[in-house]
């Protein structure tokens, strides 16, 4: 693991470092690189050769604060985070490269009911006990990226991402996260005209290990076991470990029309497949206790349609959809004793219990209108988005379902202000379910309290209609640091989102608020 | 508002196909359970047909029962899935009917034969015990009461108590392991492992009579334990025993000795190993009554060298007991499923029970003890317990406040 990183630091700041001119373009250079680029969020690493600024370097520090308990069942009611980031881009010759660096320091308060850390939000078997505590989240994010051009129809590509991390608390029962995930993403696109067609791969390895102290052991410390729905077993907290181990793989097909800046009409298409899976196991050597396998398969697909009638306005219209269908692996387990009379568990029976479906479609506008440079003068957007998801336990007969609709609008407008530009946007939106329902009334009596505790609450903070609206403010001032020009950037930025309907499961409201320092060269 | 037009028609696919989902599956397995009477009486049963016999399946994990009658010589249960343990029960004439399997796994439909027995009610039964404590890890409270359950007196006279042994493997200490001297759910060499302390009432046959349908009351220490001065973190004590009529001095060598009440007679201590007091694990553990052979002097028997095995695989010693001797039993098994392993066998207790604690969780300290129901009272208004050969039945599910001394004026 250690050579992934070094390869990936090295990337980092070859990417990064060596990137200092263009600096009047890197304004805003962010929307620019979406407008420059039919592709610029596409799946396949090949994409960043076509950013039309290929020499960057980003430097930033941020911070965001939020309160308030509207939030997921396993959020916190109170969060902060400092974040320190590095990226950049950098051509040389014919290979061009990316990546950043992420480093992210947060403090959880009055969190409960996951001990986790990196494993799939759709993984059910998660372990975690029922008592508030502050969690501190470390995690460092490293990308890096290269997109090589051997001739003029055929590109290749290779990205790395590695993210690890780690998390305790202080309060009894402790735990301590460790976890990882390294991804590998290939890609090649060959080029005819003013088309060209892509593939792409993916393939990522999780680990995560949580183990638990308890200190004042005179009080009896347990954790919950999830299954998913809220079903659990208990087991003492004092000592005992889970080991998350997972590989993800995936693959996507692009196909690509005219992708140049100034192109009046290009297009971008992407679909792909995954599958996945996570098996959690507990304990150590011979006694180990299999707490569950996660598995999932779906698909995605994404359209992207740039209409630029002129040089000064564009239009962007995307669509996407996605549905994962995954399965919760129970393992019916006996203790018994080896020969050599150590214990063991032996498992009798293992049996997929759990199914879930979840599907996303997405309906987007965007409206640039820009500078004679291609800077974003006003820009405005708006997404329309719809969900379904849907969970039922075969063994109880337990089920789950809803369907939510939400909208977001933005806007943002740049004024020169002296030698520098302010951002100043704004955004509103809302969530509201289209259709809920869910039916506990199979749960043996042994789950009503954690129904009421665990499984009500999560599925109403999945269902909860909201509003919300925000607000930022971004400067920018191109400055000469060293003798290299650049730009300084100072943002801050709030939001509020509030419930609509009156639903004692969910909290009322929540606020985050947010500044970022940095600089582009 | 005709752009917006264009997006229903994509929403209401969308729904469309989240809602084409495959009907709700449901698994279930069907267990046929198959019911063998006893040779002596299955002649009998095909002149009067037993009545309400039943089959119980207690599910491990989630502590739910499902019940089912028996017709012909078989019942069926839809079942999900699960390790279950099964049990028959029902009456023939002046006979109780039961059988057991534990840990019966179902994970597809399979059918299971069960063996019954018969037995005769006990003479001598205990109507409660109580040894779950309170806290701060205060057991000296524990109790254990008598009953004699028939219409004739029934003499104390060399009768056993004992607590049988867990019969941990090696270098162990779960519960959820079968016990080590056991095969088949009977004890391999025929006979009961007892550890602790092993009790014995004192006389020579006619000494100590128990009138019919009354009680006594065995204490470990008989004063008022309501009483105690409590300290921070400390339980009241439910019990008052300042009446018990024995006691139980546990006559330890060492620094623990326990405390000689004047005034109330001593059961004979016969046999010992560890333990200040003479009682189950707090959680829960099986405890017998028993008595030997006629002719057979308890303490005699207790100095024979061959009345104790060492625990096999192990050193540990108990005191073992012929299973034939035993007058009633009850096997007091942990609250949590996992440990409803069966360590007394089918003929003295079919089923198993339990203190429960907070959220079904184990029963140390909740200041519970286990009562017997009561069936039904006599002309005279006198109580006759329930006992049907299974404690799942007879005894108040999950414990409850203990009563020494009083017998309920009501049916449960």
């Amino acid at each position: 693991m250690n050579q992934h990183l070094s390869s990936l630091i090295s990337a980092v700041l070859l990417s990064s470092a060596c990137a200092f001119a263009q600096t009047d373009l890197k304004v805003d250079y962010a929307d620019r690189q979406y407008l420059g680029n039919v592709a610029a969020e596409s799946s396949n690493p090949v994409a960043v050769h076509y950013m039309p600024i290929s020499d960057l370097a980003d430097l930033h520090l941020g911070y965001r604060y939020e309160n308030g308990n509207l939030h997921l069942i396993d959020g916190a009611n109170i969060s902060s985070a400092w974040e320190a980031s590095f990226s950049g881009m950098k051509r040389v010759g014919k290979v061009t490269f990316n990546g950043f660096l992420v480093y992210n320091n947060s403090s959880l308060r009055e969190r409960r009911w996951n001990n986790t850390l990196f494993i799939s939000d759709r993984n059910p078997f998660i372990i975690a006990d029922s008592l508030k505590s502050t969690f501190h989240p470390e995690t460092f994010h490293l990308h890096g990226g290269a997109a090589y051009k051997p001739s003029d129809n055929l590109l290749l590509g290779l990205a790395a991402t590695y993210l690890v991390g780690s998390s305790a608390t202080q309060k009894d029962p402790r735990p301590e996260i460790k976890g990882m995930r390294f991804r590998l993403t290939p890609g090649v696109e060959y080029s005819f005209g003013r088309h060209a067609v892509g593939l792409s791969g993916e393939v990522e390895w999780l680990s995560e290990e949580v183990t638990h102290t308890v200190v004042k052991t005179t009080t009896p410390q347990y954790l919950l076991l999830f299954q998913g729905l809220g079903i659990f077993e208990t087991k003492e907290a004092i000592g005992y470990r889970r080991k998350y181990n997972g590989t993800h793989w995936g693959v996507q097909a692009q196909y690509v029309f005219n992708n140049s800046g100034d192109a009046r009409i290009s297009n971008f298409l992407e679909g792909g497949f995954f599958s996945e899976f996570e098996d959690a196991t507990d304990g150590k050597n011979a006694q180990r206790y299999k707490g569950g396998r996660y598995s999932a398969t779906g698909f995605r697909a994404s359209e992207r349609f740039c209409l630029r009638p002129s040089k000064r306005t564009a239009h962007n219209f995307t669509l996407s959809g996605s549905m994962a269908s995954s399965k919760g692996k129970w393992y019916t387990q006996r203790t018994s004793t080896d020969e050599n009379g150590n214990i063991i568990y032996e498992t009798i029976n293992a049996s997929d219990n759990l199914e879930a479906t979840d599907m996303e479609a997405q309906l987007g506008y965007r409206f640039d209108r820009l500078s004679s440079s291609g800077l974003p003068l006003f820009q405005g957007e708006a997404t329309l988005g719809i969900e379904n998801s849907e969970t039922k336990n075969k063994v109880y007969g337990a089920k789950e379902s809803y369907s939510n609709v939400w909208l977001n609008l933005s806007a943002t407008r740049r004024f020169k202000i002296k030698k520098g530009i302010l951002a100043a946007g704004l955004n509103a939106g809302c969530r509201m379910k289209l259709q809920s329902s869910i039916n506990l009334s199979g749960m043996p009596d042994t789950y009503d309290r954690i129904m009421q505790l665990y499984t009500r609450p999560a599925f109403h903070a999945e269902i909860a209609d909201f509003w919300q609206a925000g607000a930022s403010l971004t400067y920018s001032l191109p400055v000469r640091i060293l003798g290299y020009s650049s730009v300084m950037e100072v943002g801050v930025d709030g939001g509020y989102r509030g419930r609509i309907n009156e639903d004692r499961y969910v909290g009322s409201d929540r606020l985050n608020i947010g500044g970022r320092f940095g600089f582009v060269f | 508002m005709r752009k917006f037009l264009y997006i229903l028609p994509i929403v209401a696919m969308f729904l469309g196909f989240a809602s084409c989902s495959s009907d709700d599956e449901v698994i279930r397995h069907t267990l046929t359970v198959n019911v063998q009477l006893p040779s002596e009486l299955q002649t009998k049963a095909s002149e009067t047909q037993p009545a309400s016999l039943y089959v119980t399946a207690f599910n491990t994990s989630t502590s739910q029962s499902s019940v089912a009658p028996v017709n012909g010589n078989s019942a069926a249960l839809e079942l999900i899935p699960g390790t279950y343990n099964i049990t028959v029960s029902g009456e023939l004439e002046s006979y109780n009917i039961n059988g057991v399997k534990t840990g019966v796994d179902v994970f597809s439909n399979k059918s299971v034969t069960i063996d019954l027995i018969a037995t005769v009610p006990s003479t001598l039964v205990f109507k409660e015990v109580y040894f779950s404590g309170v806290n701060a890890y205060y057991f000296q409270d524990a109790f254990y009461e008598i009953y004699n359950n028939t219409d004739e007196v029934q003499y104390l006279d060399g009768v056993i108590m004992g607590i049988v042994d867990f019969g941990f493997a090696p270098s162990s200490s779960d519960k959820s392991l079968n016990s080590v001297w056991m095969a088949d759910g009977k004890y391999i060499d025929g006979k009961y492992p007892l550890t602790s302390h092993v009790q014995c009432f004192p006389g020579s046959g006619q000494e100590y009579p128990i009138q019919p349908r009354t009680s006594i009351v065995v204490a470990a220490n008989p004063m008022n334990h309501t009483a105690r001065v409590l300290a921070e973190g400390d339980d009241p004590s439910p019990v008052d025993l300042t009446n018990a009529d024995w006691q139980l001095y546990v006559d330890l060598t060492g620094f623990i000795t326990d405390t000689k009440f004047e005034g109330v007679p001593n059961m004979t201590n016969i046999w010992k190993t560890w333990g200040r007091e003479m009682m189950p694990a707090t959680d829960g553990q099986p405890i017998i009554l028993a008595k030997l052979p006629a002719g057979v002097d308890p303490v005699a028997y207790a100095a024979d060298a061959s009345s104790v095995a060492p625990v096999p695989g192990g050193t540990n010693n108990c005191f073992m007991i012929p299973v034939d001797c035993v007058l009633d039993a009850i096997d007091i098994v942990n609250a949590d499923p996992a440990d409803h392993v069966k360590r007394i066998e089918a003929k003295d207790d079919a089923g198993m029970t339990w203190v429960s604690g907070a959220n079904g969780g184990s029963g140390s300290y909740t200041g519970k003890s286990l009562r017997r129901k009561v069936a039904g009272f006599t002309i005279d208004g006198k109580a006759i317990l329930k006992d049907t050969n299974n404690s799942t039945n007879d005894f108040v599910t999950g414990g409850s406040t203990p009563t020494p001394g009083v017998i309920p004026t009501t049916v449960d």
